[in-house]
């Protein structure tokens, strides 16, 4: 009786759960690899020897990182003006009518347009590469931090004013906390959306990084150097969650009851 | 600061929406004297929170004069609102320091603080303190840009009795340590008896002044609420216009 009690009480453990799912998942790779029997799908194991002599010959981490600096370029710049412009549209409401349209005009154009108008205006340099990117991440940080500026708390503001804050100290300790919520979704998302639109770029006009790397396996037809590259990067993007953004939320979360 | 003269000939609210423009404030002219509690007593409801936005400078669309202006030298204003409007993100210490002007030092709000019996819950957030607790710090914020002039609106509603009277004895030995004009809204009229030098009772709409009335019972008698309700029922004889207000 009790030791199956004990088993229910560790099944409920998120920590365990994580695990079973994840060993789950390789166990279904393993069993359709096997049956399949193909190079279209090669068993984990096959992509991790792969993983690991990429990792090794030092091809792998010099990709990686030129992503993850185009990564950080595009992002920085994207979030900076885009909590900028957002600002001013959340509280200025003829600004915010009159560049309503632009907004769904920029949200509505598919990244890979954007991404090849870039390359044929400005050429197949690292700017237009960066630049893309930020066109395509723009609106989206511009609308939630919009949303965010909309909903500022009244009373407070009001506080501020008859309190003599002046600009700073108004934006530093009125604003900016109740801004951080929708910071922090627009990171969020911003990040899973950058990353997949920035390999298409590399993809298509840059000589190194993730997204040429994907596309010589890709004419190689080498799916197992596909699916190491890609276990990297999600592992990349998983440790900027747990490492960086969830004690950021922590931090930032601390006065709640 | 000797005195400042509250002179709001038009205040009126444009039309919103469907709501047509609303006349709130018509005529209202009174003085306030250098460290006097004067106690503003009206309905729910008829513009007195509009009347301390005024002169706290919130609210510059209206016709008339707040004497001194800015030219002159205008009053530093400490404003308790019906609500604490404390950012609960930051600790109720740094709440105080955010509201400090340049010049005061931070062992006033050490002072306050013990005064007010918060000294343990500096660093607290809001979120954790109690209703009467937060309203405290609210008191202990405007008390310490040390204002020459102190509004309050209406600071202690939906507290419960005892805890009502505590703060109001902890805000009375405030002013009496630091003396300084006070604005004190409210429509509780035992508690502005309680309270204030002079009541002045405003009826709307729009609002104006209806009377002002000194309140000559001492200070020190004040406790005893015989004396305050016989004051009352006397107040209501003779100024028969003042019971419909109540």
């Amino acid at each position: 009786m009790s030791p199956s009690l004990q088993l229910r009480a560790n099944w409920h453990s998120p920590r365990v759960l994580h695990t079973l799912s994840l060993l789950l998942f390789l166990g279904l790779w393993q069993g359709l690899a096997s049956y399949l029997n193909s190079m279209a799908l090669p068993p984990p194991v096959a992509v991790a020897e792969v993983l690991w002599r990429e990792i090794v010959s030092g091809q792998l981490p010099h990709h990686l990182s030129i992503t993850l600096l185009r990564l950080l370029a595009s992002f920085s710049i994207a979030m900076l003006f885009g909590c900028a412009i957002g600002i001013v549209l959340g509280r200025n409401r003829q600004l915010d009518y009159f560049f309503d349209n632009w907004l769904v005009i920029l949200l509505n154009i598919p990244a890979l347009v954007t991404i090849i108008l870039c390359y044929i205006w400005f050429g197949l340099v690292e700017s237009a590469a960066i630049l893309a990117v930020v066109i395509n991440k723009l609106p989206n940080v511009v609308v939630t931090i919009r949303e965010g500026a909309r909903t500022l708390d009244q009373d407070l503001l009001e506080m501020a004013r008859s309190y003599h804050f002046g600009r700073r100290k108004t934006f530093l300790h009125v604003v900016w906390p109740q801004l951080h919520p929708f910071v922090m979704s627009a990171t969020r998302t911003g990040l899973a959306l950058i990353w997949k639109i920035i390999l298409v770029v590399e993809l298509l006009g840059r000589s190194d990084g993730m997204g040429y790397q994907l596309h010589l396996f890709f004419q190689l037809f080498d799916v197992a150097g596909i699916l190491a590259y890609t276990i990297a990067f999600v592992a990349v993007i998983q440790l900027i969650e747990v490492l960086l953004l969830k004690p950021l939320d922590e931090r930032s979360q601390r006065w709640r009851r | 600061m000797t005195e400042v003269r509250i002179d709001i000939q038009d205040k009126t609210f444009p039309a919103a929406g469907d709501a047509r423009p609303h006349q709130a404030i018509a005529g209202l002219d009174f003085i306030l004297h250098s460290n006097e509690f004067v106690c503003l007593v009206g309905p729910s409801g008829c513009g007195k929170t509009t009347l301390l936005n005024i002169i706290a400078g919130l609210d510059r669309d209206f016709r008339g004069k707040i004497t001194p202006d800015e030219q002159g030298g205008a009053p530093r204003i400490g404003y308790v609102f019906q609500n604490p409007r404390l950012l609960p993100w930051r600790t109720v210490r740094e709440n105080i320091a955010l509201a400090l002007p340049e010049g005061i030092p931070d062992s006033t709000i050490d002072s306050l603080l013990a005064a007010m019996n918060l000294s343990d819950m500096q660093h607290v957030y809001p979120e954790r303190l109690s209703l009467g607790m937060s309203r405290r710090v609210a008191i202990i914020r405007a008390f310490a840009v040390d204002p020459d002039i102190l509004l309050l609106d209406e600071p202690f509603v939906s507290l419960d009795p005892p805890t009502a009277r505590q703060v109001r004895s902890l805000l009375l030995r405030l002013w009496e340590q630091r003396p300084h004009s006070i604005l004190f809204v409210t429509h509780d009229l035992r508690e502005a008896i309680t309270l204030a030098d002079r009541l002045i009772f405003l009826n709307a709409p729009p609002m104006h002044v209806l009377s002002e009335i000194p309140v000559d019972i001492p200070r020190a008698d004040r406790d005893d609420e015989a004396a305050v309700e016989a004051f009352r029922q006397q107040l209501i004889a003779n100024h028969p216009k003042i019971k419909t207000l109540l």
